[in-house]
Protein backbone atom coordinates (compact mmCIF):
# COMPACT_ATOMS: atom_id res chain seq x y z
CA UNK A 1 0.00 0.00 0.00
CA UNK A 2 2.72 2.11 1.13
CA UNK A 3 4.49 2.03 -2.58
CA UNK A 4 1.02 2.57 -4.33
CA UNK A 5 0.85 5.79 -1.72
CA UNK A 6 4.82 7.34 -3.32
CA UNK A 7 3.77 6.29 -6.69
CA UNK A 8 0.54 8.34 -6.65
CA UNK A 9 2.90 11.21 -4.98
CA UNK A 10 5.35 11.05 -7.40
CA UNK A 11 2.58 11.09 -10.42
CA UNK A 12 0.73 13.99 -8.50
CA UNK A 13 3.63 16.07 -8.14
CA UNK A 14 5.35 15.16 -11.72
CA UNK A 15 1.92 15.97 -13.27
CA UNK A 16 0.96 18.93 -11.40
CA UNK A 17 4.63 20.41 -12.41
CA UNK A 18 4.18 19.42 -16.13
CA UNK A 19 0.75 21.68 -15.85
CA UNK A 20 2.35 24.65 -13.81
CA UNK A 21 5.02 24.82 -17.15
CA UNK A 22 2.70 24.68 -19.65
CA UNK A 23 0.44 27.08 -18.10
CA UNK A 24 3.29 29.50 -17.78
CA UNK A 25 4.76 28.91 -21.09
CA UNK A 26 1.24 29.22 -22.50
CA UNK A 27 0.68 32.61 -21.03
CA UNK A 28 3.42 33.43 -21.87
CA UNK A 29 2.64 33.10 -25.72
CA UNK A 30 -0.84 33.54 -25.71
CA UNK A 31 -0.22 37.73 -26.94
CA UNK A 32 -4.22 38.10 -27.74
CA UNK A 33 -6.70 37.58 -25.11
CA UNK A 34 -9.96 36.02 -26.14
CA UNK A 35 -12.57 38.31 -25.44
CA UNK A 36 -15.47 36.63 -26.57
CA UNK A 37 -15.57 33.55 -24.21
CA UNK A 38 -17.71 33.92 -20.86
CA UNK A 39 -14.92 33.99 -18.11
CA UNK A 40 -16.68 32.14 -15.70
CA UNK A 41 -17.69 29.81 -18.25
CA UNK A 42 -13.60 29.48 -18.97
CA UNK A 43 -12.90 28.95 -15.06
CA UNK A 44 -14.90 26.13 -14.69
CA UNK A 45 -14.15 24.58 -17.76
CA UNK A 46 -9.90 24.91 -16.88
CA UNK A 47 -10.56 23.88 -12.89
CA UNK A 48 -12.73 20.70 -14.50
CA UNK A 49 -10.08 19.91 -17.26
CA UNK A 50 -7.08 20.32 -14.88
CA UNK A 51 -8.81 18.11 -11.90
CA UNK A 52 -9.41 15.79 -14.79
CA UNK A 53 -5.84 15.95 -16.13
CA UNK A 54 -4.40 15.97 -12.94
CA UNK A 55 -6.03 12.35 -11.74
CA UNK A 56 -5.11 10.61 -15.12
CA UNK A 57 -1.52 11.89 -15.18
CA UNK A 58 -1.35 10.80 -11.30
CA UNK A 59 -2.50 6.93 -12.23
CA UNK A 60 -0.51 7.16 -15.68
CA UNK A 61 2.74 9.41 -15.27
CA UNK A 62 5.29 6.69 -16.20
CA UNK A 63 3.76 6.59 -19.60
CA UNK A 64 3.65 10.67 -19.64
CA UNK A 65 6.92 10.33 -18.40
CA UNK A 66 8.37 7.98 -21.16
CA UNK A 67 6.92 10.74 -24.41
CA UNK A 68 8.71 13.56 -22.35
CA UNK A 69 11.77 11.76 -22.06
CA UNK A 70 11.40 10.52 -25.49
CA UNK A 71 10.95 13.66 -27.05
CA UNK A 72 13.84 15.24 -25.07
CA UNK A 73 16.18 12.04 -27.01
CA UNK A 74 14.66 12.40 -30.71
CA UNK A 75 13.33 16.07 -30.41
CA UNK A 76 10.33 16.80 -33.26
CA UNK A 77 12.11 17.69 -36.62
CA UNK A 78 11.60 21.04 -37.24
CA UNK A 79 12.05 22.99 -40.47
CA UNK A 80 15.15 25.26 -40.92
CA UNK A 81 14.29 28.94 -41.52
CA UNK A 82 15.66 29.82 -45.27
CA UNK A 83 18.66 32.57 -45.09
CA UNK A 84 21.06 33.32 -47.57
CA UNK A 85 24.59 32.87 -46.23
CA UNK A 86 28.03 34.47 -46.92
CA UNK A 87 29.38 31.30 -48.03
CA UNK A 88 26.50 31.11 -50.35
CA UNK A 89 27.27 34.23 -52.55
CA UNK A 90 29.04 33.74 -55.52
CA UNK A 91 29.98 36.72 -57.81
CA UNK A 92 29.50 40.47 -57.38
CA UNK A 93 26.97 42.67 -60.08
CA UNK A 94 25.57 45.70 -60.73
CA UNK A 95 22.09 46.12 -61.46
CA UNK A 96 22.62 47.38 -65.18
CA UNK A 97 24.65 43.85 -65.96
CA UNK A 98 22.11 41.59 -64.24
CA UNK A 99 18.97 43.01 -65.99
CA UNK A 100 21.13 42.41 -69.34
CA UNK A 101 21.99 38.69 -68.19
CA UNK A 102 18.59 37.99 -66.92
CA UNK A 103 16.01 39.23 -69.77
CA UNK A 104 14.17 35.97 -70.75
CA UNK A 105 13.54 35.69 -74.66
CA UNK A 106 11.19 33.28 -76.19
CA UNK A 107 10.89 32.13 -79.98
CA UNK A 108 7.03 31.86 -79.45
CA UNK A 109 6.88 35.35 -77.65
CA UNK A 110 5.15 33.89 -74.45
CA UNK A 111 7.52 36.32 -72.08
CA UNK A 112 7.48 39.62 -71.59
CA UNK A 113 11.36 39.78 -72.97
CA UNK A 114 12.20 42.19 -69.33
CA UNK A 115 14.62 41.01 -66.95
CA UNK A 116 13.28 37.43 -65.21
CA UNK A 117 10.09 37.44 -67.60
CA UNK A 118 7.38 36.62 -66.12
CA UNK A 119 8.87 37.17 -62.39
CA UNK A 120 10.17 41.09 -63.38
CA UNK A 121 7.89 42.48 -60.64
CA UNK A 122 9.39 40.40 -58.07
CA UNK A 123 12.42 41.75 -59.40
CA UNK A 124 11.15 45.40 -59.51
CA UNK A 125 10.25 44.88 -56.01
CA UNK A 126 13.87 43.36 -54.82
CA UNK A 127 15.63 46.23 -56.88
CA UNK A 128 13.39 48.65 -54.98
CA UNK A 129 15.05 47.54 -51.38
CA UNK A 130 18.09 47.61 -52.89
CA UNK A 131 18.70 51.32 -52.88
CA UNK A 132 20.64 51.70 -49.73
CA UNK A 133 22.29 48.28 -50.03
CA UNK A 134 26.32 48.45 -50.95
CA UNK A 135 26.65 45.47 -53.15
CA UNK A 136 24.13 42.69 -55.42
CA UNK A 137 25.56 39.30 -55.63
CA UNK A 138 24.85 36.53 -57.59
CA UNK A 139 23.65 33.15 -54.60
CA UNK A 140 22.90 29.26 -55.15
CA UNK A 141 22.01 28.23 -51.59
CA UNK A 142 21.02 24.29 -50.18
CA UNK A 143 18.34 24.12 -47.69
CA UNK A 144 16.96 21.47 -46.14
CA UNK A 145 12.89 20.93 -46.90
CA UNK A 146 11.83 17.89 -44.93
CA UNK A 147 13.10 15.16 -46.96
CA UNK A 148 14.72 16.54 -49.52
CA UNK A 149 17.66 19.06 -50.37
CA UNK A 150 16.27 22.14 -51.83
CA UNK A 151 18.13 24.80 -54.05
CA UNK A 152 17.55 28.10 -54.22
CA UNK A 153 19.43 30.61 -56.98
CA UNK A 154 18.96 34.22 -57.58
CA UNK A 155 20.73 37.93 -56.16
CA UNK A 156 21.04 39.09 -52.53
CA UNK A 157 21.88 42.47 -51.44
CA UNK A 158 24.37 43.12 -48.96
CA UNK A 159 25.12 46.07 -46.53
CA UNK A 160 29.00 47.79 -45.49
CA UNK A 161 29.18 44.93 -43.41
CA UNK A 162 28.88 42.69 -45.70
CA UNK A 163 25.36 41.57 -44.11
CA UNK A 164 22.92 39.65 -46.36
CA UNK A 165 19.88 42.14 -46.26
CA UNK A 166 17.49 40.75 -48.66
CA UNK A 167 17.24 38.43 -51.72
CA UNK A 168 15.55 37.36 -54.97
CA UNK A 169 14.85 33.82 -55.81
CA UNK A 170 14.82 33.16 -59.39
CA UNK A 171 15.28 29.05 -59.59
CA UNK A 172 14.01 26.53 -56.68
CA UNK A 173 14.33 22.95 -57.33
CA UNK A 174 15.03 19.67 -55.92
CA UNK A 175 18.81 19.24 -55.66
CA UNK A 176 18.49 15.22 -57.33
CA UNK A 177 17.96 16.57 -60.37
CA UNK A 178 21.44 17.79 -60.55
CA UNK A 179 21.96 14.33 -59.91
CA UNK A 180 19.57 12.47 -62.64
CA UNK B 1 -4.42 12.19 -48.93
CA UNK B 2 -6.49 11.84 -51.38
CA UNK B 3 -4.84 10.73 -55.30
CA UNK B 4 -4.82 13.97 -56.97
CA UNK B 5 -6.27 14.59 -60.49
CA UNK B 6 -3.13 14.82 -62.93
CA UNK B 7 -2.38 18.00 -65.09
CA UNK B 8 -2.21 17.43 -68.92
CA UNK B 9 0.53 18.11 -71.09
CA UNK B 10 0.70 17.73 -75.29
CA UNK B 11 4.06 15.86 -76.09
CA UNK B 12 4.52 14.72 -79.00
CA UNK B 13 1.35 15.17 -80.05
CA UNK B 14 -0.40 13.27 -77.86
CA UNK B 15 -2.64 14.94 -75.19
CA UNK B 16 -0.91 12.85 -71.91
CA UNK B 17 -1.40 13.57 -68.42
CA UNK B 18 0.97 15.58 -66.20
CA UNK B 19 2.23 14.24 -63.01
CA UNK B 20 3.98 17.44 -62.15
CA UNK B 21 2.45 20.84 -61.36
CA UNK B 22 5.23 23.15 -62.60
CA UNK B 23 2.47 26.16 -61.90
CA UNK B 24 2.35 26.14 -57.81
CA UNK B 25 6.18 26.81 -58.33
CA UNK B 26 5.76 30.28 -60.08
CA UNK B 27 3.38 31.05 -57.02
CA UNK B 28 5.93 30.41 -54.36
CA UNK B 29 8.55 32.06 -56.78
CA UNK B 30 6.12 35.28 -56.90
CA UNK B 31 5.10 35.10 -53.48
CA UNK B 32 1.63 35.55 -55.37
CA UNK B 33 -1.53 33.96 -53.70
CA UNK B 34 -3.10 31.00 -55.87
CA UNK B 35 -6.66 32.38 -56.92
CA UNK B 36 -7.79 29.02 -56.64
CA UNK B 37 -9.27 27.00 -53.86
CA UNK B 38 -8.81 23.09 -52.92
CA UNK B 39 -12.87 22.63 -53.03
CA UNK B 40 -12.04 18.53 -53.55
CA UNK B 41 -9.64 16.48 -51.29
CA UNK B 42 -8.97 15.15 -54.97
CA UNK B 43 -7.58 18.56 -56.28
CA UNK B 44 -6.33 20.61 -53.60
CA UNK B 45 -4.34 22.94 -55.81
CA UNK B 46 -8.15 23.54 -57.41
CA UNK B 47 -7.11 24.41 -60.68
CA UNK B 48 -6.41 22.02 -63.99
CA UNK B 49 -3.18 23.48 -66.09
CA UNK B 50 -2.58 21.90 -69.97
CA UNK B 51 0.35 21.88 -71.13
CA UNK B 52 2.91 21.93 -74.16
CA UNK B 53 6.31 20.77 -74.83
CA UNK B 54 7.28 22.62 -77.76
CA UNK B 55 10.55 23.54 -79.37
CA UNK B 56 12.05 22.51 -76.45
CA UNK B 57 10.41 24.15 -73.69
CA UNK B 58 7.57 24.06 -71.70
CA UNK B 59 4.68 25.85 -71.97
CA UNK B 60 1.32 26.71 -70.13
CA UNK B 61 -1.43 26.82 -72.78
CA UNK B 62 -4.08 26.81 -70.66
CA UNK B 63 -5.84 26.85 -67.07
CA UNK B 64 -9.05 26.52 -64.96
CA UNK B 65 -10.61 26.74 -61.58
CA UNK B 66 -12.15 23.26 -61.00
CA UNK B 67 -15.00 22.10 -58.72
CA UNK B 68 -15.42 26.12 -58.19
CA UNK B 69 -18.17 27.37 -60.60
CA UNK B 70 -18.01 31.08 -59.17
CA UNK B 71 -13.79 30.86 -60.18
CA UNK B 72 -13.26 32.61 -63.66
CA UNK B 73 -9.71 32.55 -63.15
CA UNK B 74 -7.75 32.19 -66.79
CA UNK B 75 -4.43 32.84 -67.42
CA UNK B 76 -4.60 36.42 -68.47
CA UNK B 77 -5.36 37.21 -64.89
CA UNK B 78 -2.36 35.11 -63.49
CA UNK B 79 -0.12 36.33 -66.98
CA UNK B 80 -1.52 39.81 -68.05
CA UNK B 81 -1.03 39.66 -71.70
CA UNK B 82 -0.23 36.32 -72.32
CA UNK B 83 -3.62 34.37 -72.69
CA UNK B 84 -2.60 31.67 -75.28
CA UNK B 85 0.53 30.53 -73.85
CA UNK B 86 3.49 30.77 -71.22
CA UNK B 87 7.10 29.92 -71.30
CA UNK B 88 7.40 28.32 -67.80
CA UNK B 89 11.00 29.67 -67.82
CA UNK B 90 10.28 29.64 -64.05
CA UNK B 91 10.52 25.91 -63.52
CA UNK B 92 13.19 23.74 -62.76
CA UNK B 93 12.36 20.53 -62.12
CA UNK B 94 11.09 16.62 -63.36
CA UNK B 95 7.75 16.29 -65.20
CA UNK B 96 6.63 12.76 -65.05
CA UNK B 97 4.66 11.41 -67.75
CA UNK B 98 3.18 8.11 -66.90
CA UNK B 99 2.84 5.84 -69.99
CA UNK B 100 0.91 2.30 -70.32
CA UNK B 101 -1.59 0.92 -67.86
CA UNK B 102 -1.63 1.64 -64.29
CA UNK B 103 0.03 -1.47 -61.78
CA UNK B 104 -0.33 -0.01 -58.71
CA UNK B 105 -2.94 2.53 -57.32
CA UNK B 106 -1.54 4.91 -54.58
CA UNK B 107 -4.32 6.75 -52.76
CA UNK B 108 -1.75 9.87 -52.31
CA UNK B 109 -0.60 12.63 -54.04
CA UNK B 110 0.70 11.27 -57.47
CA UNK B 111 2.08 7.82 -55.97
CA UNK B 112 -0.08 5.60 -58.69
CA UNK B 113 2.79 3.54 -60.67
CA UNK B 114 2.46 2.96 -64.54
CA UNK B 115 4.58 0.58 -66.78
CA UNK B 116 6.88 3.53 -67.82
CA UNK B 117 7.56 7.21 -66.81
CA UNK B 118 8.73 9.30 -69.03
CA UNK B 119 11.27 11.89 -67.26
CA UNK B 120 11.84 15.25 -69.16
CA UNK B 121 14.38 17.65 -67.00
CA UNK B 122 13.72 21.24 -67.59
CA UNK B 123 15.71 23.66 -66.51
CA UNK B 124 14.28 27.50 -66.34
CA UNK B 125 11.94 26.18 -68.65
CA UNK B 126 14.44 24.88 -70.99
CA UNK B 127 13.94 20.28 -71.81
CA UNK B 128 17.57 19.29 -71.02
CA UNK B 129 16.79 15.72 -70.95
CA UNK B 130 14.52 13.39 -71.62
CA UNK B 131 14.41 9.45 -70.52
CA UNK B 132 11.76 6.64 -69.91
CA UNK B 133 11.80 4.74 -66.65
CA UNK B 134 10.34 1.34 -66.62
CA UNK B 135 8.27 0.59 -63.58
CA UNK B 136 7.24 -2.92 -62.10
CA UNK B 137 5.29 -3.43 -58.90
CA UNK B 138 8.18 -4.30 -56.84
CA UNK B 139 9.58 -1.01 -57.07
CA UNK B 140 12.58 -1.80 -59.20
Amino acid sequence: MIYFFIYLVIGFTYTFGVMVHHKLSREESDEIPKLNENSRFKIIKELLSSCLALTVGTLIWPIMLYFHIDGIINPPYKREEFSVKQSDLLDKFCVGEIENKEVINDPLNSVPPLPFGHLNSEWEEFKGKCLSTKEIWSFKAEYKDYSNTVIKVGYAAINEENVVLTYFICEDYFKDIELS
Amino acid sequence: MTAQISESILYEGKQRSLLSCPLGDYFHLSSKESPFNGNCTALWRGYLGNWEITHDRLYLISLKAEFDENNKTVMEDIFPGFNKRVFAHWYTGQLRIPDGEQIEYMHMGFGSQYERDILITVRQGVVEKIYVKENSTDGK
